[in-house]
């Protein structure tokens, strides 16, 4: 018998029961975009209520964008960056300075005149989403600046020397610079326009680029090349233009997070986003498992909780002491946890319907313990 | 292109390692259509002669002529492009990724869509994904393996990830398929099999395949025309039956087995 006439029935048959389950995954997908709707509306609308978990939700889903940038070039590409700080960085100033309030402009800048075109224009609170995405863009400039020549090179710790060096330089930069930054001083008194519907927003788009970014061809590119990249290269994929791709996506997501950050806390300073900040992306990516889109979120937010609520180990004990109780979690994590919460899957109806299903066989006795999800694993 | 005619012209190729000269002078035409076997002991410099036409080393001297045109120092991802392929002596597959992934890497390069095509829902990506899939599903049935295509690569038994490497180097649509040791760790009944398969897919495909191996036996069966180079210099080339009574072949491998005892 050919082989090609015992295939059809079966895969016909799966791909019934496969159409139908994509709707229904879409369905329960609507659900819960409505759900998040909602949920977005009145928690903006009752935020003085509940100022701390709203904080932490804000909070969560920043360091969810910068994380999700971040693992699709450290986990997906396999690219060892240190650089998301300073992108951040670069981001929260940019968006200072469009939404400062003119007033607030001739007011800070004492020592050094503002230069223009920052000093004399401003956008208003309908033009915050474009102060975000010009953040997430000039951090993509510099990104170019950084990554051509760093990716250029054959070896991958290029890439971590030259992120690192460019976080530091960036820091002398915002120091030094005061018509542009203010210097050592900071700017206070930025418009608060951050809540719920523009963080989350933004962390929902960006997580759906990139989810589609890793199951496209340019996803599979980029993860040959975290696997090998020479047998990549041998079959015509630009190595270079693909790690540039991803270095720019994940520079894009930390801009835009150092901009919705900025305008969280309503101040921009040199350290706002220091090392520290890349240690803790580092953490948030590694627990939630390097690669994967979904991890990356959980991580972030679970991040934001446990970094508020571990508060109080510097005001009661030693100011920085919490940083030395995130470096253990993180050595930790990687001794024992190194898959992380979602490997480099990505969170799925099915996974979790097979998953529920598990847990009912398990309750209901031994019957049902072979639910639909493991009949679909292979190999 | 016509049969018979040079698509692959190597002028006196070079490569020095510091004071190593790996491969010396070494010339070479391959006409369209061809099976060719370049054979020699360990070290002889046969991966090396492989690195330099597909632009992984860049020759000392000598040039690397393709279907008419310069192609020495192009940067690899080009010269697979133009229709060269080739396979690693240590198999080099993306592990962790399926059979059928595998292949689909290697349409990257032909890919229509842009990256914003790919990335918002309306622009006809997932036509485009729906179309690369079956054809590489289509690829991975012409040479026996679509039953594995959802398979892990590197979870497949040696024999099947050497044939999925051969497939994925196909699917870059090359003109010129180069193998490096393809039979290497495989027992004499698997290596046969792999040698037939080897001259089933040079029909389909319509390739020329130059090909390396180290153990002598393997090429006699399929190649028409054997090279044998030594210590980076070409000793002999012919026929099989030539190669086989050639004194200074024997010579080099009765030399390798003097070297390994
Ligand atoms: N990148 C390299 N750097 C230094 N020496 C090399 C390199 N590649 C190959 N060589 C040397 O060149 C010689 C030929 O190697 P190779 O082409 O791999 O031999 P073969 O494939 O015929 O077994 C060997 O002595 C090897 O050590
Ligand atoms: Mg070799």
């Amino acid at each position: 018998m050919f082989p090609i006439f015992t295939l059809p029935r079966s895969e016909a048959d799966t791909r019934m029961s496969g159409n139908l389950r994509v709707w229904c995954n879409r369905g329960l997908t609507a659900l819960v975009l409505a759900g998040l709707a909602t949920f977005i509306f009145f928690g903006d609308r009752h935020k003085d209520e509940f100022s701390l978990i709203w904080r932490i939700l804000n909070l969560g889903a920043i360091y969810a964008i910068a994380a999700v940038g971040y693992t699709v070039i450290n986990g997906m590409t396999g690219q060892f960056s240190l650089g998301p700080h300073g992108f951040m960085l670069i981001g929260g100033y940019l968006a200072t300075l469009l939404i400062l309030p003119l007033a607030k402009k001739r007011f800070v800048w004492i020592l050094e005149p503002l230069i223009e075109p920052f000093a004399s224009f401003t956008l208003p609170y309908s033009g915050f989403i474009l102060a975000l995405l010009g953040s997430g863009v000039v951090a993509v400039l510099a990104g170019l600046i950084v990554g051509i020549p760093a990716l250029r090179g054959l070896r991958g710790d290029y890439l971590a020397i030259a992120t690192f060096g460019f976080g530091e330089i960036l820091f002398m930069l915002v120091v030094n610079l005061p018509s542009l930054t203010n210097g050592a001083m900071g700017v206070t008194g930025v418009p608060t326009y951050t809540n719920l519907a523009w963080s989350w927003g933004f962390l929902i788009a960006l997580a759906y680029a990139a989810m589609r970014l890793k199951n496209s061809s340019y996803g599979r590119a980029l993860r040959a090349i975290r696997e090998d990249e020479l047998a990549a290269e041998s079959m015509g994929i630009n190595v270079f233009r693909l790690k540039l791709l991803a270095f720019l996506f994940s520079a894009f997501c930390a801009g835009v997070s150092g901009g919705l950050m900025v305008a969280l806390i309503g101040i921009a300073y040199p350290g706002l986003f220091s090392f520290f900040t890349t240690f803790y992306l580092l953490l948030i990516v590694v627990l939630g498992g390097l690669g994967s889109i979904s991890g990356a979120i959980v991580g972030g937010f679970i991040f934001a909780a446990v970094f508020e609520a571990l508060r109080f180990i510097d005001t009661a004990v030693v100011p920085g002491m919490r940083m030395v109780v995130f470096a253990i979690i993180l050595i930790l994590v990687m001794l024992f946890f190194r898959r992380g919460l979602f490997g480099q899957g990505e969170f799925s109806w099915d996974g979790l319907i097979a998953a529920v299903q598990r847990g009912l066989g398990r309750l209901s006795g031994a019957g049902g313990g072979h639910g639909a999800g493991s009949s679909h694993l292979k190999a | 292109m016509e049969r018979d005619q040079v698509i692959l012209k190597l002028e006196n190729l070079t490569m020095q390692f510091g004071g190593l000269v790996a491969v010396k002078d070494f010339l070479m035409d391959i006409r369209a259509g061809e099976l060719v076997g370049l054979i020699g002991p360990n070290g002889a410099g046969k991966t090396t002669i492989f690195n330099m036409i597909t632009g992984h080393y860049k020759p000392t001297a000598g040039r690397v002529i393709f279907d008419g045109r310069d192609i020495t120092g192009l940067p690899p991802h080009q010269i697979a492009r133009l229709g060269i392929a080739r396979t690693f002596q240590n198999i080099r597959l993306c592990k962790e990724m399926t059979a059928l992934e595998n292949v689909l890497i290697s349409f990257h390069p032909r890919l229509r869509s842009s990256l914003f095509g790919a990335l918002l829902p309306v622009f006809g990506y997932g036509r485009e994904e729906r179309e690369m899939r079956e054809k590489a599903l289509g690829l991975l049935e012409a040479v026996g393996l679509a039953k594995w295509a959802d398979f892990r690569a590197g979870g497949l038994p040696y024999g099947l990830q050497r044939r999925v490497e051969i497939a994925r180097a196909l699917a870059t649509t090359p003109r010129v398929l180069l193998l490096d040791e393809p039979a290497a760790g495989m027992n004499p009944q698997e290596a046969r099999d792999l040698m037939g398969f080897t001259l089933t897919i040079r029909e389909t495909f319509g390739l020329t395949i130059f090909l390396i191996e180290h153990v002598m036996q393997v090429v006699m069966g399929i190649c028409p025309r054997i090279r044998v180079i030594d210590f980076g210099i070409s000793i002999a080339e012919g026929t099989p039956e030539e190669i086989r009574s050639n004194s200074k072949v024997i010579e080099a491998y009765l030399g390798e087995e003097a070297r390994r005892v």
